[in-house]
């Protein structure tokens, strides 16, 4: 009897002590406690299935237009398999990486990134997810993303990070740290919105090709410019990495806009260009608003090779700001496409006015005289040297002193409509432009 | 009689040749039981046992060529003397010079040794063992009556002059009897041995070595047994006798207590009965009656003893540490005095060193995996109760390593509580013991960003995390005895308990090895 009380004595002893942590020591998998969570789902298209195990990485860019070549992938090797849809979170336990981070700019301090998050099948099972060199292998298969390449009229969700001042043109609301942003459109406006972490954030595991394009190594892409060399400006809209694109897919790439030159008569126009994916497509039958749309096969732009579809309309009686439009394609061995979009706003810049000059040594402020809902602007400022840019959804923006822009220049003030576009990298949407000349003195 | 120790006397003279050493082939055979009438031996095997091991030690015989068989039967013994035969002859094939050596414990009655049920008289063995072709043959018989078999051919004297002349090795035949025709071999449960053996092994130890050189020859050896075995044999009723037939130059010298390691000198003026007892299992290694003179020089294994002088009513004692390879001193000034009450109270058994204090380090198993090994330096005490002992040992130690972005710096402290069982009959002590070990992690963590993350998000550093942890353990070590009470200790350990670890099911399994040093007092 008493060995056995010792025994129990023992065994409750041994109990106690275990129980005294709260919490077990880390093992080499600890990242630390999360800095945010993200969450959701994990769903498949229709139809399709996917057996292997998904994994999830969240890849940090410094270039949100491009979004393409990952300064930095941080991956959770938590797999989810079996049936689909699938809850699941991401903990956020580290900044991106310093080479992820791009400067502030426009005079604000600190640096920023964003972030997608990406579900992968690991193809060679290093439970990492590789990036693709510029023509190399895919390793890894991007299955989905929450915010796919080609959807700027979706709803996608990014994560933004800022460790200093909040660039310009982030919505209201972003702070210091993580923020999730949920972008898309919605009633014809786009719109940017920061939402909690606690929002549900939905990936799609579609696998399309093109998703592959937001972990190429492109290194090809040309911030001035804006393009990609090596690849060229192909038909292939993920050409610049080097990949193929989802094959026997009709791809349009369009844009109808109206902008105002001051000095210069009001100009309306649409150009389309069409490709499966591999070459131009010029012996389709396309109509916008009914009125047939003629083929230009050389029409002389230099970074936009191939034949266009095109109307141009100087007396600016085209387009109908904040109308609905319709484009109709008819391409051999593709079914009809309809694209609907909604016409952007017209807009006209109020100050500073044309041929005004201007001290760059005080703040500038640059006001318009539209500020519908939901709309987004585009400030651009050249100088005769020095530019300046910024992104508001209010009806004026401040150029802080010191900008660096000097000499005769412009201003240009431009919003986009709502468009349509898909996940093979279609687009088709419309913007509003006006430019004044302005002359910036010290 | 008389003339063959004359005889022998006469070969002892001559110096030897330069000669290679012959090649030595020992056969001991020990039955402690007999015919079904026979009440069982206690020590038989035990004896042939130790005087196959103190041959090996001491008496230039390999280990391979050192045959020995427990629990032998007639059948056994026949088959090995066979094999040996063929042995033999391979190796006087070969040129080489034999000496056969025959041990023999055991129950026997007129001249027959009873062997495990089994009958061999002991003429068959004598001719058995002449069947091997060795020049020389040692026959020692410690069986009851084993006297018949000595045939008192005796010998002649010989000048030694012609004996130097011929220079021809040793060769013949030695039989030793333990007791003389009719008589009984006496077993002394206090010896854990018979009584000729117990002395003739104490003799070849060295304390027959009367003439200091280092060697103790066949005469010596009987003379010192002879001696002993008479004046301590119950009424004088067990007398050894020998049978000796010998020819050639040189002398038998069967062991050679000098030029082995480890021993125990008494120095010159040392005087008294010493018993040499091992420790902790106490039995009786040795008893010498030393008297002032040459200093004394016993061959003794490594181990731990306890030396007793007999005086009068109190009794002196020594502990004694003999490293392998090591000599000790007999420092009587050293000794302590205990009551003879006490120690024949506690059976013989006096640990005057129970506790030892041990320090060293640890190498073992990472509680987390990838983490790497974890490097302790530890303290500990253990207790000694006889075989049996505690022993509660302090660790320590800090690791770092990392983790997916996280720097991690582990400090632990462990407490050991164990008991065990040591293994005192070998010279290197194994040592066995079961236990608890309570353990105390504490990590803290510094991410790769730290002065940023906390900048940019106003948080504080990762709090550090405190757990504890309880394993059973299980230790299996050997311990060494060095010299001046010191010892070392190697072991290996086994661990299972519980842990709390991140993406573990919380069992814990580790391994570990440790060396320490320890000491006596």
């Amino acid at each position: 009897m008493k060995r056995m009380k010792l025994w129990l004595g023992m065994g409750a002893l041994g109990l106690a002590l275990t129980a005294c942590g709260n919490q077990p020591l880390a093992s080499t998998k600890y990242a630390g406690p999360p800095l945010a969570t993200i969450s959701g789902q994990l769903s498949l298209p229709p139809g399709q299935t996917q057996s292997a195990p998904v994994l999830l990485a969240l890849a940090w860019y410094n270039e949100s237009v491009t979004a393409t070549a990952p300064n930095s992938i941080l991956t959770q090797d938590v797999a989810y398999q079996g049936s689909f849809p699938a809850n699941y979170t991401f903990n956020l336990t580290q900044p991106p990486p310093a080479g992820s981070l791009a400067p502030v700019g426009n005079g604000g301090a600190g640096n920023f990134a964003y972030g997608r998050l990406l579900a992968y099948q690991d193809g060679n099972g290093n439970g990492t997810l590789d990036t693709i060199p510029f023509g190399g292998p895919v390793v890894d298969k991007v299955l989905g993303a929450s915010a796919p390449l080609f959807t700027w009229y979706d709803t996608v969700y990014e994560v933004y990070y800022a460790d200093g001042d909040i660039p310009a043109d982030w919505p209201a609301g972003a702070q210091r740290g993580f923020n999730l942003v949920k972008s898309g459109s919605a009633n014809g406006k786009s719109f940017q919105e920061v939402v909690p972490f606690s929002t549900q954030v939905p990936i799609v595991l579609s696998g399309e090709n093109e998703l592959a394009a937001l972990i190429c190594l492109s290194g090809n892409y040309d911030p001035d410019s804006g393009t990609y060399t090596g690849a060229g400006a192909v038909p292939n809209p993920i050409g610049y990495c080097g990949l193929p694109a989802t094959p026997n897919k009709l791809r349009t790439f369009g844009t109808a806009g109206h902008e105002m030159t001051a000095g210069a008569p009001s100009g309306d126009w649409v150009y389309l260009q069409l490709s499966d994916g591999v070459n131009w497509i010029s012996n389709a039958s396309v109509q916008f608003n009914g009125m047939p749309v003629p083929v230009v096969l050389d029409a002389g732009y230099v970074d936009a090779p191939g034949p266009f579809y095109e109307l141009d309309n100087n007396a600016g009686t085209l387009l109908q700001p904040g109308a609905t439009d319709t484009v109709t394609i008819n391409a051999p061995g593709f079914p009809p496409v309809t694209w609907v979009i909604q016409e952007a706003d017209q807009v006209r810049l109020t100050t500073p006015g044309n041929n005004s000059t201007v001290s760059t040594a005080q703040p500038l402020t640059i006001s318009w005289n539209n500020n519908a809902p939901g709309n987004t602007y585009w400030i651009d400022i050249e100088g005769q040297t020095g530019h300046w840019s910024a992104v508001t959804t209010s009806s004026s923006v401040t150029m802080p002193p010191d900008s660096g822009v000097s000499g005769t220049g412009s201003i240009t003030l431009n919003v986009s409509g709502a468009g349509q576009d898909d996940i093979y990298g279609s687009y088709v949407n419309s913007e509003s432009e006006d430019t004044v000349n302005v002359t910036f003195t010290p | 009689m008389k003339a063959a120790w004359v005889f022998l006397l006469g070969s002892l003279v001559c110096a030897a040749a330069a000669r290679a050493e012959p090649t030595r082939i020992l056969l001991s055979v020990g039955s402690n039981l007999g015919m079904p009438e026979d009440h069982p031996l206690h020590y038989a095997d035990a004896d042939a046992r130790r005087f196959r091991d103190l041959m090996v030690e001491l008496g230039q015989v390999r280990s391979s060529r050192a045959y020995l068989l427990e629990g032998a039967t007639a059948t056994t013994v026949r088959d090995a003397l066979t094999e040996i035969r063929g042995r033999v002859a391979e190796l006087r094939a070969h040129g080489d010079d034999v000496v056969l050596l025959l041990f023999l414990s055991s129950h026997a009655k007129a001249g027959y040794a009873h062997l495990k049920g089994t009958l061999l008289a002991l003429s068959e063995l004598r001719e058995l063992a002449g069947g091997v072709e060795a020049p020389l043959r040692v026959l020692i018989l410690d069986t009851c009556e084993s006297g018949v078999v000595v045939r008192h051919k005796g010998g002649s004297r010989v000048p030694g002059f012609e004996l130097k002349l011929e220079r021809l090795p040793l060769h013949g035949e030695v039989v030793l009897s333990s007791t003389g025709p009719a008589e009984s071999a006496e077993d002394w449960d206090s010896l854990g041995s018979s009584l000729f053996t117990h002395y003739l092994m104490t003799g070849l130890r060295g304390d027959a070595d009367r003439d200091g050189d280092g060697r103790v020859t066949l005469y010596e050896a009987y003379g010192y047994a002879y001696r002993r075995t008479v004046s301590a044999a119950a009424f004088a009723s067990q007398h050894p006798s020998a049978d000796i037939d010998l020819a050639g130059s040189g002398e038998l010298t069967l062991t050679q207590p000098g030029a082995t390691g480890s021993a125990l000198d008494f120095p010159g003026t040392s005087e008294g009965s010493f018993t040499i007892v091992s420790q902790p299992e106490p039995n009786v290694v040795l008893e010498v009656d030393k008297r002032a003179g040459p200093p004394l020089r016993l061959a003794v294994p490594p181990g731990r003893y306890l030396v007793r002088k007999k005086e009068g009513a109190e009794i002196g004692l020594l502990s004694v540490e003999l490293p392998y390879g090591g000599t000790v001193v007999v420092d009587e000034h050293r000794m302590v005095k205990r009551a003879f009450t006490e120690v024949s109270m506690k059976g013989g058994y006096v640990d005057l060193k129970s506790s030892t204090v041990l320090a060293g380090a640890q190498v073992s198993t990472p509680p987390i995996l990838g983490t790497g090994p974890r490097w302790l330096p530890f303290v500990g005490y253990r207790q000694s109760f006889g075989l049996w002992f505690v022993e509660g040992d302090l660790l320590a130690t800090e690791k770092h390593y990392s983790s997916a972005s996280v720097a991690i710096l582990e400090k632990s402290a462990h407490l050991e509580l164990t008991g065990g069982y040591r293994v005192v009959s070998l010279p290197w002590v194994p040592y066995f013991a079961v236990g608890l070990k309570g353990s105390y992690y504490e990590q803290t963590y510094v991410r790769e960003q730290e002065q940023q993350i906390e900048a940019t998000f106003g948080v504080g550093p990762i709090p550090p995390r405190r757990v504890l942890g309880l394993n059973g353990v299980v230790r299996a070590g050997l311990e060494i005895p060095l010299p001046e009470n010191l010892l070392l200790v190697g072991e290996v350990q086994g661990e299972v308990g519980q842990l709390p670890v991140q993406d573990t099911n919380n069992w814990n399994f580790a391994a570990a090895a440790r060396v320490g040093l320890g000491f006596r007092f």
